[in-house]
């Protein structure tokens, strides 16, 4: 599925992992910003891909010894987004798309987190982009736990599609920019 | 739920409305209807309200989305654009217009301004309500003091300007919205140079456009990046018909007069365009691409 999907995955897996690492046990996690990364894949007159970013990402991951009871926020600002090319940035912050004035923030929230096996965690929550709301399931899987400087940390990566279409996004055809687009969400947490 | 009492219920009653009037209008068999209800500005919101929702969809209501306002806006002015003429004291129709339009600013503005203060809020709300009231009173005096067919040519400028602005400016969206209501106004100016409709253009037009195209000029100028500076310029536009009741220009025939009004209102609304279009080039101008 879509975003919303990937940062489910992405919020479940360190419940997934919490669940089978003592490190993570009962813990929370703030997303660290700098190090973390929501990326979308966009289809080009089906010829090619483009790539963009949203380089503000901000949330938190709750990990409890139960991976059921785990919890994740996610939440990406719209207006940073950026494809490195100022007139396609323009659009793709106006109302044909993403309207960021309107719509500030993409967000995924899990409301049922599953563990599959030990580096993944099948995700279930609500995704929300350009207003609309999806439920939506994704897998997300751990990359890595450690600490790092001072603090314990956590990585998790999802990559999921959706389409633009199932969020109100329609208003340039297809065949210019396709109606699946493909998401990858990758977090580190930072444990409070 | 609410989304489909809406459609089971507002569009029945738009309809009903124009059924009991077509039907008052030909039992009473009168023309003195025909020149005091405003047909032709209803007809222009209905036709523009249906062209909208069939092109962005029927929303959900509320709407979540601040751009499917402005069809149903477009039905709520069916009975503003009806009276326009005569029908009902001037009272009675500034007020159902301020009504309406002050309605359509608060929904086209809260979500911008979510967050702000109340005096923030407020103080927007006036500009916006004063610019509207500004626009209805100088396209009504300038439609006035010339002919419907002066008046009908600058608003179809000023219609066809507004879709391209929108379009030029990075939004297909509202381009499409406004090109609509341009294509409808074309329309009707068609009609009216070959059909002889003496009365398109009138009052009921000029109120009907000036219920529909404001709507857009807030949204592109909030939402999207259509710049304010433009505005004033689209409503000077609109009162170039004035131009032709000026004594230079009583000699000329009614033709040479109105391509006077058009050719004035493209000169007023070209630096917008103009200014669009270098914005357009300067953006698309990094290794040649097209922007997408």
């Amino acid at each position: 599925m879509s975003l919303s999907t990937t940062i489910a995955r992405l919020l479940a897996l360190p419940l997934l992992a919490g669940g089978l690492s003592s490190g993570l046990s009962a813990s929370e996690f703030v997303v660290d910003q700098d190090h973390s990364a929501a990326i979308f894949e966009a289809g080009h007159f089906g010829v090619s891909h483009v790539y963009g970013r949203f380089p503000e990402i901000a949330g938190s991951l709750k990990i409890e010894s139960d991976a059921a009871k785990d919890a994740f926020e996610i939440t990406v600002t719209a207006a940073t987004l950026t494809t490195h090319q100022e007139k396609r940035d323009q659009h793709l912050k106006g109302p044909d798309f993403f309207d960021v004035k309107q719509f500030p923030t993409l967000s995924f929230r899990s409301t049922a987190v599953t563990a599959i096996d030990d580096k993944t965690l099948e995700v279930s929550g609500n995704l929300t982009i350009h207003g609309v709301t999806k439920a939506v399931s994704v897998k997300v899987v751990k990359v890595g736990e450690g600490k790092v400087m001072d603090s314990y940390r956590v990585g998790y990566e999802t990559k999921f599609e959706i389409k633009r279409s199932d969020f109100g996004i329609t208003t340039v055809p297809n065949a210019v920019v396709g109606d699946e687009v493909t998401i990858i969400v990758a977090v580190e947490g930072i444990k409070k | 739920m609410l989304g489909m009492i809406f459609a089971c219920t507002l569009l029945p009653i738009a309809g009903a409305v124009l059924s009991a009037l077509a039907a008052t209008w030909l039992r009473r068999g009168a023309a003195g209807w025909r020149a005091r209800v405003g047909w032709d500005g209803a007809l222009l919101l209905l036709v523009v309200a249906i062209s909208n929702l069939v092109l962005v969809g029927w929303p959900g209501l509320p709407p979540h989305d601040v751009k499917f306002w402005p069809p149903f806006v477009a039905i709520a002015g069916l009975p503003v654009a009806l009276m326009a003429s005569s029908l009902g004291r001037w009272p009675l129709r500034i007020g159902a217009f301020l009504l309406l339009i002050g309605a359509a600013s608060v929904v086209l503005l809260v979500p911008i301004y979510r967050g702000e203060s109340a005096g923030t809020y407020a103080k927007l709300l006036s500009v916006v309500i004063f610019g509207w009231l500004a626009t209805r009173a100088l396209w009504s005096l300038s439609a006035r003091s010339s002919s419907p067919g002066a008046s009908l040519t600058a608003l179809v400028v000023v219609s066809g300007a507004s879709a391209g602005a929108m379009l030029l400016f990075g939004t297909i969206t509202y381009a499409e919205a406004v090109g609509i209501i341009a294509f409808a106004m074309a329309v009707l100016a068609v009609m009216h140079w070959w059909g002889g409709m003496s009365r398109t253009g009138g009052e009921s037009m000029v109120i009907a456009l000036t219920i529909l195209l404001p709507m857009w000029w807030v949204l592109g100028a909030t939402m999207s990046d259509l710049p304010y500076w433009t505005i004033p310029l689209f409503i000077l536009a609109g009162c170039s018909p004035w131009l032709s009741s000026l004594r230079p220009f009583n000699d000329m025939s009614d033709a040479k007069r109105i391509l006077c009004v058009a050719v004035l209102a493209l000169v007023v609304v070209a630096p917008a365009l103009a200014w669009g279009v270098l914005e357009s080039i300067r953006q698309a101008g990094h290794g040649g691409s097209e922007g997408y």
